[in-house]
């Protein structure tokens, strides 16, 4: 690392390799956290988390029983041993909460000032920071399953509904009505991201096992039906290509938006092309996959052998994107997960379950070895306080029954 | 009965590649490009793709099929053209099949209905390969449950016996189940050991 530093300083290696060659250090060396966690608070079992993308100081957690969470990541007290702390929440009693569980959530890309839930209860929330009270709620027919809102865009404030109709909907922010509707699918749609590189495209995964790519802007939006087998030699009737074999639960494209990760409950991952909707035919092994409803997972930002962090059961697989090598399972849950989140800046893992816990997968481990030695050296400033108490009772221990009076 | 013996040629010679379904590295689909290698996707199992040596698909729908001028056709026309495992109605339609011998083609075995206007390809008597290639896989993961801990070591495996309806070999299904993940190989100082994956 040292040498790394001193190449960098000297113009022998490029700035990026450092970053690339740390993170990627890292994402492999993921393992559960022994001096840090977040405060236990949840009431039910915890199925989406988000981590703001501006700080990365706050993580957003829903839960079954339909109350909201903030804890606050960041670390000022000095001591590697830290819990986080809940900053504010929403119970589950209060009269603006989501009545049954909040499927999905999501921090407003740009700051921290507003957050958007979704949940079993048809509705959408849009939640003022600040107030912990919702600016706008939206009202569908159908259970909403997974709902997002584009990160880079900055023409268009619209928030991609996935819910238990055949349509997507999206939601206008800036004018607050949402009957723009994406009609493709012929079953519930389980799934849906925005690209991180095109502001305009969509992709979303449905319950008829396929996964469709739109661009928001044309009359006839759907793009593109993804195609496990690969068909070439067609005429263009993609009315029966399907991505899985079974339903898509997840979506992920990676951070530069060239590839697009699609998990289903065939027990299988695929990677895709995105500009050619082209299956690159890696082969994950079978992942055990049996719910019925979205899971989030995700892939680590700017480091080499990029890495997919996939929630199965009560495990967090570690895969190679591009090879499709397993690196390692993560082990800690004691129930099914069902969402990981990647923390872009410290390169950290945050896991949430059924166990109504949210771990934290972290590659400091040094630190426990550190942990320790400050550890004795606050005992050390302990001990001479307690030797002069220790003195004091040895003058109190004088024995004052026995008299002397006694020849 | 006379069937039996050029079946079980076939099936020893369709092989499944060691890993599991649509795992098509660079290599197979080269070969699958170049034509040596066909895929099929066989409605038993979801994910499972099957593969077969071209040149023996072509003797084996020779021989079972009867001889019709669509079949020949079938043969020269399409198998080399397209390279999919299924096909649209409209595409067998420009490339001149009539619907009589759409009808003809999925009586004789070679495609299967997959949707309105869809069809798989298929082979002539895949059900039957099906079959046996399940019963014997079931067979043999019950060879191993039975066993204590739910493992075997694989050398012992190859010598236990078959039931006679499992006509694939006790080779074939071990590499299968081994690339269906069924299974789990552990390296152990006696050899490789066969260990049931749990569920």
């Amino acid at each position: 690392m040292i040498q790394f530093l001193e190449n960098v300083r000297a113009g022998i290696v490029e700035p990026h390799a450092l970053i690339r060659a740390e993170s990627t250090k890292r994402s492999y060396n993921l393992q559960l956290c022994k001096h840090r966690d977040i405060e236990s608070v949840h009431t039910a079992g915890v199925n989406a988390l988000d981590v703001d993308t501006m700080e990365g100081k706050y993580l957003l957690s829903g839960s079954a029983d339909g109350s909201l969470h903030i804890h606050d990541l960041q670390n000022f007290t000095g001591s590697p041993h830290f819990t986080s702390k809940l900053i504010c929440k929403v119970d589950r009693n209060l009269r603006t909460a989501h009545r049954y569980s909040v499927e999905c959530v999501q921090w407003y890309p740009f700051d921290s000032g507003l957050f958007i839930t979704s949940g079993m209860d048809k509705q959408l929330k849009i939640w003022d920071t600040n107030c912990m009270k919702p600016a706008d709620t939206f009202s569908f027919e159908g259970r909403v399953f997974q709902h997002h809102m584009s990160r880079i865009a900055t023409r268009n404030c619209l928030v991609a509904v996935a819910s238990s109709v055949n349509h997507i909907l999206l939601v206008d922010l800036k004018s607050g009505s949402c009957t723009h509707e994406l009609r493709g699918h012929s079953s519930s749609t389980l799934t849906c991201r925005w690209s991180p590189r095109e502001e305009y495209l969509l992709a979303t995964g449905s319950c008829d096992n396929k996964v469709l790519l739109w661009d928001v802007r044309a009359a006839k939006c759907c793009l593109k039906s993804l195609d496990q087998h690969n068909g070439k030699g067609r005429s263009v009737s993609e009315a029966t290509n399907t991505a899985h074999d079974g339903y898509v639960n997840g979506l992920c494209f990676t951070h530069d938006g060239l590839f697009l990760l699609s998990y289903g409950t065939d027990h299988r991952l695929r990677l895709w092309s995105t500009y050619s909707g082209h299956n690159e035919m890696v082969n994950y092994g079978k992942i055990p996959n049996d719910t019925k409803k979205c899971m989030q997972f995700d892939i680590t930002v700017s480091s080499d052998p990029k890495l997919v962090y996939v929630p199965s059961e009560g495990n967090i697989f570690m895969y190679e994107i591009q090879s499709g090598v397993k690196v390692n399972t993560l082990l800690g849950h004691y129930n099914c997960v069902n969402s990981c989140i990647y923390h872009p800046f410290y390169h950290e893992l945050y896991s949430a379950g059924n166990d109504r816990n949210v771990l934290i997968w972290t590659a400091d481990h040094c630190q426990g070895a550190v942990y320790e030695e400050h550890l004795k050296s606050q005992n050390q400033k302990k001990e001479p306080f307690e030797r002069r108490t220790l003195l004091v009772r040895r003058n109190v221990m004088a024995d004052t029954w026995s008299s002397d009076e006694e020849g | 009965m006379s069937k039996r013996p050029s079946n079980s040629n076939f099936y020893g010679q369709s092989k499944k590649f060691r890993s599991s379904a649509s795992s098509a590295s660079s290599v197979q689909n080269s070969l699958q490009a170049k034509g040596v290698v066909r895929l099929f996707k066989l409605g038993g199992e979801e994910t499972a793709l099957v593969v077969v040596y071209s040149d023996e698909l072509v003797n084996h729908i020779i021989q079972h099929c009867p001889t019709k001028p669509v079949i020949n056709r079938f043969l020269k026309e399409l198998i080399p053209k397209v390279q999919d495992v299924s096909i649209d109605k409209t595409l067998l339609q420009e490339l001149g099949f009539t619907q009589q011998e759409m009808s003809d083609l999925v009586r004789a075995g070679l495609l299967t209905l997959r949707s309105t206007a869809s069809f798989w390809f298929s082979f002539p008597n895949a059900g039957e390969f099906m079959r046996t290639y399940l019963k014997g896989r079931k067979s043999v993961l019950r060879t191993i449950r039975k066993c204590k801990f739910s493992e075997i070591l694989q050398f012992e495996l190859e010598q236990r016996k078959l039931e006679k309806s499992a006509k694939l070999g006790m080779l074939y299904h071990i590499h299968d189940m081994i690339g269906a993940e069924l299974v789990k190989c552990i390296e152990t100082t006696s050899g490789t050991l066969l260990r049931l994956t749990k569920k």
